[in-house]
């Protein structure tokens, strides 16, 4: 009877564990998904973040997918400037490729919890003779969204879905 | 017949004193040649060109008018230092020396004598304004749009009947700044949002600026050294991936001072409403407005602005 008991007390603490797992630690941020066919909920948030660094007029970005996005995403990437400033891009995989709007597009979906290669943007000329004080600015735009799978299991990314719901069924976590 | 001698003398004589009469010293004309791009507002302004008969040429040597009796220079001085010297003479005067006035729009005078000495001076009608610039003097036109610094002209005129002399000048413009208010109706939590604008003048894109949101309500952001007078285009150029344009994308704004804007002959149509009318002493200022709010697109992300400044001889970079 003990025995039985000892086990009853350890399923149920391990289901109260994979209860309090399954609820997740405080949330931060918002993930996006839809779920199966028929009615969605849609978990609207960010899950992607972006990592720069700086070096000699360039700059160096890696985007993240945070796992607990629980999603694979797509990927897209541009910088502006004024007409002083030429910028070019590049990578070193080849996975980074110009595309609509001017933005440079990852080839692949990320996984959660992964990163996208390198995208750099290179400040190929800069004003020409400055004056004390001059300044000019760089800014650098990124976006993300969920992959879409088509009827043989390929991912794709619509970048110009606009979720076709209601404020009632939009869940702010 | 020695009285017929001198009779046909006196007429001949008599004939050679007319005909010297109606042969008149010719007279020089003085054209300025004005660069088009700047016609219509030196216009505006009223400039002109004040004309000083410094000295009269006589067998090769200089006599100066009774205004410019004082002068040290003489035929061998350096044109540039001639011409400081006998400026510095006319804003010393206590009235100002005679002198003839070429203005527009034509800027042609022609009642000038040859063989002579003049200096010519530009100026809008009203009391010389001076600059020093690199130890010589410039005089200035305060106008409504620009600052224009002219260096006095040394003409020495000998035979010739007709001299253009094409007008050289400084401008510097005024400048102004543009304040750009954003209101962001509806806000997605989660992350921040990164409104793009470009700022566009001269036919080209001057600025990029950004205004991070964390929250639904308004921001501003003011940018400085824009010409005024230009023509300013402003550009929503990025609106955040969960976000729409409330607004039109682009504006377009004119920076104008103060005793433009409250004059409506200027033109002011393109003025906005929300044109502030600053003070006298306040920089002249031009506000546009964009408005966003939340749209559920399936997309979503954020940005950063880099921004440099020249500092020491390098650009120096921050982030944000």
């Amino acid at each position: 009877m003990k025995t039985d008991n000892k086990r009853l007390l350890i399923m149920i603490i391990s289901f109260a564990l994979i209860a309090a797992l399954a609820v997740g630690t405080s949330i931060a941020y918002f993930t996006t998904y839809t779920a199966a066919k028929g009615s969605q909920t849609i978990h609207l948030g960010y899950a992607t973040r972006i990592s720069e660094e700086y070096d000699d007029f360039a700059k160096s970005l890696t985007i993240h997918n945070d796992e607990k996005s629980g999603q694979y995403v797509y990927v897209r990437a541009k910088a502006f400037s004024d007409s002083s400033v030429e910028i070019s891009y590049s990578d070193y995989d080849g996975k980074w490729n110009p595309g609509e709007d001017d933005f440079y597009y990852f080839a692949d979906p990320v996984a959660p919890g992964g990163d996208t290669s390198v995208l750099k943007v290179i400040m190929v000329s800069v004003p020409e003779d400055p004056e004390e004080g001059d300044t000019f600015n760089v800014v650098v735009i990124y976006e993300s969204t969920a992959a879409k799978y088509r009827e043989d299991g390929t991912p794709y990314a619509d970048w110009n879905e606009v979720l076709d719901i209601t404020e009632e069924e939009i869940v702010h976590e | 017949m020695k009285k017929r001698i001198v009779a046909i003398m006196l007429i001949m004589l008599l004939a050679v004193c007319i005909y010297a009469q109606a042969v008149e010293t010719p007279l020089l004309t003085i054209k300025l040649t004005v660069p088009e791009d700047t016609k219509t507002e030196l216009n505006s302004i009223g400039m002109e060109m004040s004309v000083y008969k410094v000295a009269d040429i006589v067998d090769g040597e200089l006599e100066f008018t009774e205004s410019f009796s004082g002068m040290k220079s003489g035929t061998d001085t350096e044109g540039e230092v001639f011409a400081e010297e006998a400026l510095g003479i006319i804003l010393e005067a206590e009235n100002l020396p005679e002198h003839e006035v070429i203005a527009g729009p034509d800027y042609s005078l022609g009642n000038f004598e040859t063989k002579a000495v003049y200096l010519l001076v530009a100026g809008d009608g009203g009391e010389l304004l001076t600059e020093e610039i690199d130890g010589k003097t410039a005089t200035v036109i305060d106008a409504p749009l620009d600052i224009y610094r002219f260096s006095p002209i040394l003409l020495i005129a000998n035979d010739e009947t007709e001299v253009d002399i094409e007008l050289k000048y400084e401008v510097e413009d005024k400048l102004g700044d543009l304040i750009i208010n954003k209101y962001l109706t509806d806000y997605l939590e989660g992350q921040t949002v990164l409104f793009t604008f470009s700022v566009e003048w001269g036919g080209k894109v001057q600025k990029v600026e950004g205004i991070t949101f964390s929250a639904a309500g308004s921001d501003t952001i003011r940018i400085s050294g824009i010409p005024l007078g230009e023509t300013v285009k402003v550009t929503e150029i990025y609106d955040g991936a969960d976000y729409e344009r409330l607004s039109e994308k682009t504006v377009e704004t004119v920076i104008l001072p103060p005793e433009l804007t409250e004059n409506d002959e200027t033109g002011t149509s393109d003025v906005p409403e929300t044109q502030d009318t600053p003070a006298a002493d306040e920089v002249p200022t031009a506000e546009v407005e964009f408005f966003n709010g939340r749209t559920p697109d399936a997309s979503n992300g954020s940005g950063i602005i880099n921004r440099f400044t020249y500092i020491d001889g390098e650009w120096v970079w921050n982030q944000g």
